[in-house]
């Protein structure tokens, strides 16, 4: 199946510093694609390239297999965005920063309710926008993204700012949506958690460089799972680890070792025969914090 | 492409609850007001005989408007129109959806000159709702209570079409720098700039001065239809390049 979005040397120099280099990013259809990386990493403006709002300094951006510089309004009638914070007319109502869009794509007027329905604020829909809060501000710039039915939507750091109810409840939006409309996603965000829940796909940025890119079950194979070992005396448990040809991480309050690299049960033996107490052993698969920085820094270091 | 009536639409659906519309409503009737009790006070000395007192009344009024206002008036009212895009991320949201620069940037300059139709068409309301108030309450003046002729519309119109070049200056003016004192302070300097350089023969190609010599009808036939002509085309230029420049840019 060919790539919903697809960029060729992707690049953005501004005159202090390249924001973008030579990124080759692939998105395929029905995906939901996390675009992760540190802050500065290059991901906004990313993103502002592929909406053609930042002009590239190099390479190539197809959206539906259509050039964005070449078919720009075509393309960008079937994507939906939120780029960094919402961009809303504080003077207007929810509702009437709705009807703008709708008015202005030439829209059904019944969109609006659609909209508000599926970011439930339709009870809120008649107040100034100014008076909302951070959440639903957000939830109505997810509105408004949606208006129009994209088929791809893109996110820009779409939980930024908000507080743990409003973060489970966008990421429990964002996670339906897909199951409710015929969307791909990319989402950019540096809250690893939050991607590992939703997302199909992630690509790893830093330094404008993309590390990383691929399904999450591909990433995971990349990354070989462990033994998390839980001990009282982690020093002298690493020092005889260490000593019996095993590498040692010392992360999380644990220690962890490659999983088949000795039977569990020869470590613990050893462990409680030198007199360390072991609370528990058991094998763990690489979570997306550690891939994320073992990848980032990796890339820091090349 | 999204077409201009349906930007227009919107531009005007964003205008709710700004000051825009009550400006353009307003602004002319506290000029109209001023005269109004200048006629009272003044009598046959402002209004000659009173048969052609609604005349004279609606020279002063548009005079007065257009030398003391309308420069400022238009400069307030692009900063309105545009400024609303400046805060907010307002650029960010229109350009991420599928808007050719040109037509949006003509459809806020249509939108501010829509405006000062609004301004100017007030002002005429204005005068008769002063001038009859005058008539009234004032008999000795023998002032018919009335309207002034139907050249009072021919001139609010060529009034209108020598604006068409300021207001597109303004909107581009408006466009490039978001602070609005930047908008407002360009009104202040072109207004000026009229009064300094009033006696000037270069004058008649100030285009701030465009408005007033169609609004002083001996000046106007100066001038002649050519000015508005060549006034309404530089317009385009103006608005066109506005967008090409953003077209050429990063969306702030």
């Amino acid at each position: 199946m060919p790539a919903l979005i697809e960029t060729q040397a992707l690049s953005k120099r501004f005159p202090s510093h390249v924001a973008v280099d030579a990124l080759d990013l692939c998105v395929e259809p029905g995906a939901i694609y996390g675009f992760l990386g540190p802050n500065g990493a290059g991901k906004t403006t990313t993103l502002r390239m592929l909406l053609g709002l930042t002009r590239p300094s190099g390479g190539r951006i197809r959206v539906f297999g259509e050039d964005l510089a070449q078919r720009r309004e075509s393309v960008l009638r079937r994507i939906g965005s939120l780029i960094e914070m919402p961009s809303l007319y504080p003077h207007l109502s929810g509702h009437d920063n709705l009807r703008a869009t709708q008015i202005l794509l030439g829209l059904p007027r019944a969109r609006i309710d659609a909209v508000l329905d599926i970011v439930d604020l339709r009870a809120d829909a008649r107040r100034p926008a100014r008076e909302y809060s951070l959440g639903m501000k957000q939830r109505l710039g997810l509105a408004h993204a949606l208006l129009a039915e994209p088929e791809l939507l893109i996110l820009d750091e779409p939980t930024n700012g908000l507080d743990p109810a409003g973060i489970v409840a966008m990421r429990e939006l964002i996670r339906e949506l897909p199951k409710r409309l015929p969307l791909t996603v990319l989402l950019s965000s540096h809250m690893l958690n939050e991607v590992e829940q939703i997302a199909s796909h992630v690509g790893v940025i830093r330094g404008g460089r993309l590390l990383f890119q691929g399904g999450i079950a591909a990433l995971h194979r990349r990354f070989a799972p462990e033994l998390r070992i839980d001990c009282d005396d982690r020093e002298r448990a690493a020092a005889l680890l260490a000593a019996m040809g095993l590498a040692v991480r010392d992360g999380d309050d644990a220690l962890h070792v490659p999983l088949d690299a000795q039977p569990a049960a020869a470590i613990n033996r050893q462990l409680v025969g030198a007199g360390i107490a072991v609370h528990a052993l058991h094998p763990v698969r690489a979570d997306l914090t550690r891939m994320f920085f073992e990848l980032t820094d990796a890339g820091a270091a090349a | 492409m999204i077409p201009l009536h349906r930007l227009i639409a919107v531009e005007l659906f964003k205008l709710r609850r700004t000051l825009a519309l009550f400006v353009a409503l307003v602004l002319p009737g506290v000029i109209a007001l001023l005269y109004a009790l200048m006629l009272a006070q003044r009598g046959k000395a402002f209004m000659g005989a009173p048969e052609q007192a609604w005349d004279a009344l609606f020279q002063a009024n548009l005079s007065g408007w257009v030398m003391l206002g309308l420069t400022l008036f238009i400069a307030l009212e692009a900063a309105l129109v545009v400024g609303v895009e400046h805060q907010h991320g307002g650029w960010k949201r229109l350009f991420a959806a599928p808007i050719d620069a040109t037509r949006l940037f003509a459809a806020k300059t249509l939108v501010v000159f829509g405006l000062v139709l609004v301004s100017l068409a007030s002002l005429w309301v204005w005068t008769v709702v002063f001038g009859n108030l005058v008539a009234w309450a004032v008999p000795s003046l023998a002032m018919p209570a009335g309207a002034p002729g139907p050249g009072s519309v021919l001139l609010l119109g060529k009034v209108a079409a020598a604006c068409m070049l300021i207001v597109a200056l303004h909107v581009a003016i408006a466009a490039r720098w978001a602070a609005i004192a930047v908008s407002l302070g360009s009104g202040i300097v072109a207004m000026i700039g009229l009064v300094i350089a009033a006696s000037s023969k270069w004058m008649k190609f100030y285009p701030w001065f465009f408005p007033l010599a169609a609004a002083q009808s001996e000046a106007d036939r100066a001038l002649a239809t050519p000015v508005y002509a060549i006034g309404a085309v530089l317009a385009v230029v103006v608005v066109v390049a506005a967008a090409r420049r953003w077209q050429a840019r990063d969306v702030p």
